[in-house]
């Protein structure tokens, strides 16, 4: 294609200039104001919004350090997990870390970080905590406090916007912006959204615009409620069920729907399609998963199977503790068996007990891949609050301020931490790889007892 | 002397230089860690007469208990924490939310079960909305147990962003006010940014928060208070709080107030027991169970001295007084550490016992291994042969029986009578209303009872403005008032909101007036503070006066631009707009007040403010109004000319903008009185008239000036620059000149010629060693950004007296900058052997083994109070003295004597909070330090070491650095061992129980004793005592403190000779808050003759005052030929008697 616009730093190492046609794609679909329109349109359409811009979406790369800044949508996001497991899921070659820098109530100016000093202090700590961490990508996720200042405090949230962007380009990472979320309308006593709604797609507008002039991809998370395709992809179980706890912050759903999308955008995944089919003890078809050692055993089959990923985390269960989504389950479908009971069991564990008709299609979703997604899921979650007790210790007055003359000997534990950190990572990387399962279908007169 | 900062001493200095471990701290333990078995605690315990203390609940089954609160079931609820103070790499953290039940209603809780665990740290639990709110480091949380089996399974996070700078500061004291609002603090350290749908709200520093749980909504209702963990509401909703860190006692929680620490806050609300220990927890307690005396006043921990104390408030115009009274529980047991009270189902009272023998963890070792992590008790006191209240049973009780219990004599019962009514939601409504209807006119808590109802509305968010108009409208002044605030809450929901609380700011009651005055700064519109300044009609007390203050200025944004568009002028009543501009006190109010000025509209009495407004704030044209004003000849009867004067000098130095006009006419007031004359020589400098160089000339040499003048015209010629003055200045500082005159002018010097000044000081300090001369000489060379570095280069090869240099180097310690280059120059010059630095750890134990078997107390507060160890210049005891370091009344009791032996030695080790110097360089080259006081918008405000409020604009400051403590490191150098013994003996007294606790009797602590000059003693002399106090001739006083015990030693007076013989003078003195008469008591009468306000009265051992709201000056002359009684002056009450007062304490 021509025209291919020449990144600021070109002559950097390849990885930026690697990413270039898909910042192109972006420039010509974030297309100022139409774009949120031609990505509603397209979502309606299409079913993940990378597919809307076609071409190459925006690829992590082994070896990323994924820096996420912003307010509580980020600050809040590292005791649910569900938009690292994801990306970490989706690339099982590769090694991603992720350092999650969030700070409720944050502005673009840093101001929930300058402590006992000032503004500028804040933004200092924001700039001097993003570049030592060495990131090659860097999640925006700013927005939702800034918006109170409403329209009279849009210049300056543009301009410190730019100034914070153009600060931390020095990491020559890659920029990913999230839009913030629309204040979901609970009712009273809660506020009515209507007006911090209309203040909240201005200051989308201006993070949508400062994406398309860094060439840098906008995720927009507005339109939550009403179910956008890439929503629709996972069905959620109960459309009446809030995304957010108060109107402005996500609950454990709103995490799930809201990462989803992200992860979606961020990682060039087709459509889950996770399938066996068998006839006899024939492999008819498989598809995202790896079938080898077919055979048959008396009165059933039995099969090794290793997902080429593993599933994405379920969806979080509701106060009566039913799903409140579909998770990814891996459809499996026998056909030619003999009339009967059959057990599936899954590494010898009886998973389900179905007539051969039943087996005929049936979706597994919570098997061992499941478990181990959610392990992943419990490690980062972990491997998260080691970080946050490592980036934001208590008591940092004594340990690093003004009275570290009397603790600040106790300071040397706090990078004690970091092989802690580490030592979840690397139970991560383990984990985050599929490994291979048994599976027995066998009829229930050889199970039964 | 001492700890002018920190009271206690981190590890840190033991570690130093050597590879000890921790087992080598554990070594050192000084005091024996007491056995743990509860009851040798509680028989430790001395309890008030009539009550006696049972366990409730212990360790194992409880751990360091935070914060306590019943549930309507009777069941206590406990946060607990071992993870405290900080979480180990690899720890989990596991800490836990308890509840401990008493099911047989034996006063011993026969179960606790784990309803949540996996915290952080949780410092607060509240009960309520079907399950609890848990104050969880960044978070709010609350917990449900949705199934029943006794422990949380949801967990929400309510509200989150709440700062951990400080893991004794994080959110905590979770308490739900009658209104259902939902109250949590922070400490100072904490800086909270948290995102709720109304709005992002923050808070940098201490404060207590108010939070409707249903709406979300999040505001902050007081600010500051250094770390505030007590509050809790009197039966008519008022707000007190208490400080674990500040030294007032109870605080009058006024609506929107600012208090010590507040950042921003440019005016500050005292607390109502200055000079006070440091309290945790809070309880009003009531009820049956209790004696009737008891119903009403509140109980707080003094956990740092080991005692549950009393406090008994009473009414004082729009706020209130409180009264110490003797201690629920107090106890030698050094691990008693009560920090928190609630009153208990049962009608007893519950304490929760930190069980520690380390408190804190700022100044004591996060890992120090004394600190107890296991350990923890509630204890139960009750009243012997009182019956207990039946529980009532309140959950699963009809809505009739709820509402029902809202009229019983427990606080207990009401509240969660009121929680459960309120968590059954609007299904209770009629039966409220119906429950309002019957109370009863004869009753006589009808209005209390009414108000109760008002707050089951209001928890329900339900306006119900008949109730509420019929209470504002209420007989009894509390409700009136109560009534007044839930109005404001309502005030988007009623018609006619502004008018009614409008009504109320002319209320007879001057706390009603207050509340609608607070309530209307929540109007943002003009009409609001006009109806809020119509307040200024009545009587105005300090509590009103701040109230006013604080809506004038929250509500300007919406007044101020209409009164400079002149299209407001608060109905034509100049004291009122006037009284608001001052308020504001900001550029935009200078023309209105010139305005008011020209018009001839401002009151005599308030035209110095004005005009020093005017100053401080307007352009050239306006401060030459000023400047006209003060220099007219009659111009000294109307105005402060050098407060005027000074202003404008600073508006010169400050804002850069000086008068227009001829400035030299400033030159009539060098001949006016000594401090106008002063003034104007620092005009002549700033404004640089030189035209009159040479009559400040003259004026620095001449023989025989007050020094403050001759300082000021020597400064004057240095501001003024140029080679002339340089020259005037070399010949001043040259030895030919008296000494004195040397040493002003190479101070005045320094700032203009560093190096040159530098060489003469050193020539100086060759032949002189006066103290005085040294220290100010050295001051001079400090306050200067280059200064120290042109005294250490002139020090090179130079040889001065060995007193001098570590007189010198005390001023550099007190510094607090390490200033390494100029303390080597001194320590060389001086030939001073290099001191070693620190302590052994053998030496340690040595020497805290040495106190205890050797140390009297008693001699050393003797020597606590030696001039030269200055101690009292800086540390109060019971609020009397210095303000610079902490208050030392309870040192004893809360650091372990190692603690205070390294304070002393290495006083910069450990710095309590709210008392670390900051070192400020401002862009005219000076550096200053001090202590910060607070910062509003436009100035940094700190005390010095000179106990000097020192303020500098925030556009003036280059850079500001921490810096360790102001105390001197080598004050004890002077001492000899024996005498060090008994200082720190002395000091590991206080607050102990035994002689060295303060007493709770109103004592006269601080007093000012005559110094009389000479002139001053020759006047006495002439023309006797009576006259010359009559004539107000004695201005010569210098401070003098009470022993610990009270009494004033005669020894502390400074007698002069007299035609009645030797004669010693002392005052001190009283403030008013409500009138009416009070008792003086006298010890003895013997030889003293007694003035008040220099009115000479009948002296008698027990006086009866009658004194009109203010502060009164009380002087006694001693005859010490026939005195042999140290004095001791103590305030009593007197039956019936309205009045308020108390015994001015501070420096």
């Amino acid at each position: 294609m021509d025209g291919v616009p020449v990144p600021k730093c070109e002559s950097e190492p390849t990885k930026r200039i690697a990413r270039t046609p898909r910042r192109f794609l972006w420039r010509q679909l974030v297309n100022h104001y139409a774009l949120r329109v031609v990505i509603l349109l397209a979502g309606l359409a299409l079913t993940t919004p990378h597919l809307a811009f076609g071409g190459d979406p925006f690829e992590l790369r082994d070896g990323d350090r994924i820096v996420l800044i912003g307010d509580d949508l980020i600050e809040r996001n590292q005791k649910r997990g569900y938009l690292e497991t994801q990306l970490i899921i989706r690339n099982p070659d590769k090694s991603l870390v992720f350092r999650n820098l969030g700070w409720s109530a944050d502005t673009v100016f840093g101001d929930s970080r300058a402590g006992f000093g000032t503004r500028a202090d804040g933004f200092q700590q924001l700039k001097s905590h993003v570049l030592g961490l060495k990131p090659s990508v860097i999640l925006v996720g700013y927005g939702m406090s800034d918006s109170f200042a409403g329209e009279p405090g849009l210049l300056a949230f543009e301009k410190g916007l730019g100034i914070l962007l153009d600060t931390l380009e020095e990491s020559k990472a890659t920029f990913v912006f999230l839009g913030p979320i629309e204040h979901e309308s609970l009712g009273s006593p809660l506020p009515n959204p209507r007006g911090h709604n209309r203040s909240l797609e201005l200051y989308r507008d201006v993070l949508a615009r400062a994406a398309q002039a860094r060439k840098s991809p906008f995720i927009d998370l507005s339109q939550l409620a009403p179910a956008g395709a890439e929503i629709a992809l996972v069905t959620p179980a109960r459309e009446e069920a809030p995304l957010t706890s108060n109107g402005i912050h996500l609950n454990a759903k709103g995490y799930w729907v809201v990462d989803t999308r992200i992860a979606n955008t961020l990682s060039h995944e087709d459509d889950w399609k996770c399938s066996v089919r068998l006839d006899g003890d024939e492999l008819v078809a498989s598809n995202g998963v790896e079938v080898s050692g077919l055979r048959s055993i008396p009165d059933g089959i039995r099969f090794e199977a290793r997902l080429r990923r593993l599933p994405d985390p379920s969806a979080p269960k509701d106060a009566a503790g039913e799903a409140t989504g579909d998770g990814q389950g891996i459809m499996l479908e026998y056909k030619g068996l003999k009339q009967g009971r059959y057990t599936l069991r899954i590494d010898g564990k009886p998973v389900r007990t179905a007539s051969a008709d039943e087996w005929g299609r049936w979706r597994l979703t919570n098997g061992p891949d499941h478990s181990q997604t959610e392990a992943v899921r419990t490690l980062v979650n972990e491997k998260n609050r080691l970080y946050f007790y490592r980036w934001r210790p208590q008591n940092e007055t004594y340990l690093f301020g003004f009275r570290k003359h009397e603790q600040g000997n106790n300071a040397r534990e706090i990078p004690l931490f970091d092989p802690l950190v580490e030592a979840k990572e690397k139970e991560i990387a383990r984990l985050r790889v599929p490994v291979s399962h048994v599976y027995e279908l066998i009829r229930e007169s050889e199970v039964g007892q | 002397m001492i700890a002018r900062q920190r009271l206690f001493v981190s590890t840190l200095t033991l570690l130093w230089g050597m590879t000890a471990s921790i087992s080598a701290l554990a070594q050192r333990a000084e005091f024996a860690i007491p056995d743990p078995d509860p009851e040798i605690e509680r028989k430790s315990f001395v309890v008030a007469e009539g009550f006696e203390v049972n366990l409730f609940a212990a360790d194992p089954s409880l751990a360091k208990p935070i914060q306590m609160n019943f549930d309507p079931q009777g069941r206590l609820w406990v946060v607990s924490s071992e993870v405290y103070p900080q979480i180990k790499p690899g720890q989990v953290a596991n800490d836990k939310v308890l509840i401990l039940e008493d099911r047989d209603g034996d006063g011993r809780a026969d179960r606790t079960s784990v309803f949540a665990e996996g915290l952080l740290i949780p410092t607060g639990v509240e009960p309520g909305d079907g399950g609890a709110y848990v104050a969880n480091s960044t978070e709010l949380l609350h917990f449900q147990d949705q199934d029943g089996d006794g422990k949380a399974d949801r967990k929400r996070v309510v509200l989150s962003g709440f700062g951990t700078e400080d893991t004794h500061h994080i959110l905590h004291t979770l308490r739900w006010g009658p209104d259902g609002s939902l109250h949590f603090n922070q400490s100072i350290y904490i800086h909270s940014h948290i995102e709720t749908p109304h709005g992002v709200k923050r808070l940098g520093g201490g404060g207590i928060w108010r939070f409707r749980p249903r709406s979300l909504e999040l505001d902050v209702f007081i600010r500051g208070l250094v770390n505030p963990w007590g509050h809790h509401f009197d039966r008519w909703g008022q707000s007190f709080a208490t400080d674990g860190a500040g030294g007032e006692g109870i605080n009058y929680c006024l609506p929107g107030a600012y208090y010590v620490t507040a950042p921003d806050a440019v005016r500050i609300l005292a607390g109502l027991n200055p000079g006070s220990p440091k309290y945790c927890g809070e309880e009003f307690v009531s009820g049956a169970h209790l004696p009737p005396a008891w119903s009403g006043s509140i109980l707080t921990n003094d956990f740092r001295g080991n005692r549950v104390c009393r406090f008994v408030l009473s009414e004082d115009g729009a706020g209130y007084s409180s009264r110490e009274q003797p201690e629920l529980i107090k106890t030698p047991h050094v691990a008693f550490r009560p920090i928190d009270v609630k009153m208990g189902p049962d009608g007893a009272i519950y304490i929760a016992d930190w069980y520690n023998p380390i408190i804190q963890h700022g100044e004591v070792d996060f890992r120090d291994p004394r600190r107890d992590h296991t350990r923890g008790r509630i204890w139960r006191v009750t009243a012997k042969n009182r019956p207990l209240v039946p529980r009532p049973k309140l959950v699963g009780a009809s809505t009739e029986t709820l509402l029902e219990a809202l009229k019983a004599s427990e606080d207990w019962t009401r509240h969660n009578a009121r929680r459960v009514l309120t968590e059954r939601g609007r299904e209770i409504l009629p039966k409220l209303k119906d429950w309002v209807a019957s109370i009863s006119k004869e009753d006589p808590n009808a209005e209390t009872l009414k108000l109760e109802g008002l707050w089951v509305y209001q928890s329900l968010d339900e306006i119900e403005p008949e109730l509420l108009r019929s209470l504002l409208n209420s007989p009894d002044h509390r409700v009136r008032a109560a009534a007044v605030r839930t109005a404001g809450h309502w005030r988007l929901h009623l018609d006619d909101a502004l008018k009614l609380i409008g009504k109320s700011v002319a209320d007879p009651h001057p706390r009603v007036r207050l509340e609608a005055v607070r309530a209307l700064a929540l109007f943002p519109s003009k009409e609001a503070a006009e109806a809020a300044m119509a307040g200024l009609d009545h009587p105005v007390d300090r509590f009103l006066d701040y109230a006013l203050w604080l809506t004038a200025r929250d509500l300007a944004p919406h007044w101020l631009p209409e009164v400079q568009a002149g299209r407001l002028d608060f109905q034509g009543k100049p004291e009122r707009l006037i009284f608001a501009l001052l308020a504001v006190d900001s550029p935009e109010v200078v023309k209105p007040l010139t305005a008011l000025l020209k018009a001839g509209r401002v009151p005599s009495e308030l035209t110095s403010k004005v005009l020093s407004t005017i100053a401080a704030r307007g352009e050239p044209t306006d401060l030459e109004l000023v400047f006209q004003l003060a220099i007219q000849p009659m111009a000294s009867d109307r105005v402060n000319r050098p407060l005027l004067l000074d202003t404008l000098v600073r508006a010169t130095r400050e804002r850069k903008v000086r008068p227009t006009g001829d400035l030299t006419k400033v030159q009539l007031l060098l001949m006016a009185d000594n401090a106008t004359r002063a003034a104007a020589a620092r005009a002549a400098g700033a404004w640089k008239l030189d035209s009159l160089r040479a009559s400040l000339v003259s004026i620095v040499s001449s023989k025989g000036g007050p020094e403050s003048v001759q300082r000021a015209a020597t400064d004057a010629l240095a501001e003024m620059g140029g080679e002339a003055s340089r020259a005037d200045l070399k010949r001043l500082a040259s030895p030919d000149s008296p000494g004195a005159t040397r040493r002003l002018a190479i101070g005045a010097l320094a700032s203009v010629e560093p190096e040159t000044a530098a060489r003469l000081a050193v020539d100086r300090f060759a032949e002189s060693s006066r103290p005085g001369e040294v220290e100010s000489l050295m001051a001079r060379f400090l306050e200067l950004q280059n200064g120290s570095k042109a005294l250490a280069q002139a020090l090179k090869g130079k040889s001065i007296p060995a007193d001098v240099a570590k007189l010198a180097l005390r001023r550099v310690q007190a510094s607090g900058r390490p200033e390494e280059a100029l303390t080597q120059a001194l320590s060389a010059s001086g030939q001073l052997a290099n001191l070693p630095k620190g302590i052994s750890p053998g030496e340690l134990k040595q020497l805290v083994e040495e106190v205890a078997k050797h140390g009297s107390a008693q001699r050393g507060e003797q020597i606590f109070r030696r001039k030269e160890l200055s101690c009292l210049k800086c540390h109060a005891i019971a609020g009397a003295g210095g303000q610079v370091g902490p208050g030392l009344e309870s040192v004893g009791a809360s650091a372990p004597l190692d603690y205070l032996i390294e304070s002393l030695m290495n006083p910069s080790k450990a710095i309590k909070e709210n008392y670390h110097a900051l070192v400020v360089a401002t862009e005219d080259g000076k550096i200053v330090t001090g202590i910060k006081l607070r910062q509003t918008e436009s100035n940094l405000i700190l005390r010095d070491a000179e106990d000097q409020e020192i303020s500098l604009p925030l556009g003036s400051i280059e850079d500001q650095k921490p810096a360790g403590s102001l105390m001197p490191e080598n004050l004890t150098e002077s001492l000899t061992r024996s005498e060090f013994l008994d200082l720190v003996r002395f000091l590991s007294e206080l607050g102990k129980i035994g002689p060295y606790s303060i007493s709770k009797e109103r004592v006269a602590r601080r007093w000012r004793v005559l110094e009389p000059t000479k002139d001053e003693a020759d006047r006495i002399s002439r023309n006797g005592l009576d006259a010359t106090l009559e004539t107000k001739g004695l201005t010569t006083w210098a401070p003098a403190y009470s022993l610990v015990s009270g009494v004033l030693p005669l020894s502390a007076l400074k007698p002069t000779r007299t035609y009645q013989g030797m004669i010693g003078l002392a005052s001190t003195q009283v403030d008013v808050t409500t009138a009416g008469p009070v008792k003086l008591r006298l010890n003895s009468i013997d030889g003293l003759k007694l003035w008040v306000d220099d009115q000479r009265i009948e002296t008698q051992t027990d006086l009866t005052l009658d004194l009109k709201p203010g502060v009164h000056t009380l002087t006694i002359s001693v005859d010490m030929a026939r005195r042999k009684d140290n004095l001791l002056c103590t305030l009593e009450d007197l039956p019936n008697s309205p009045a308020r007062a108390a015994m001015v304490v501070g420096k």
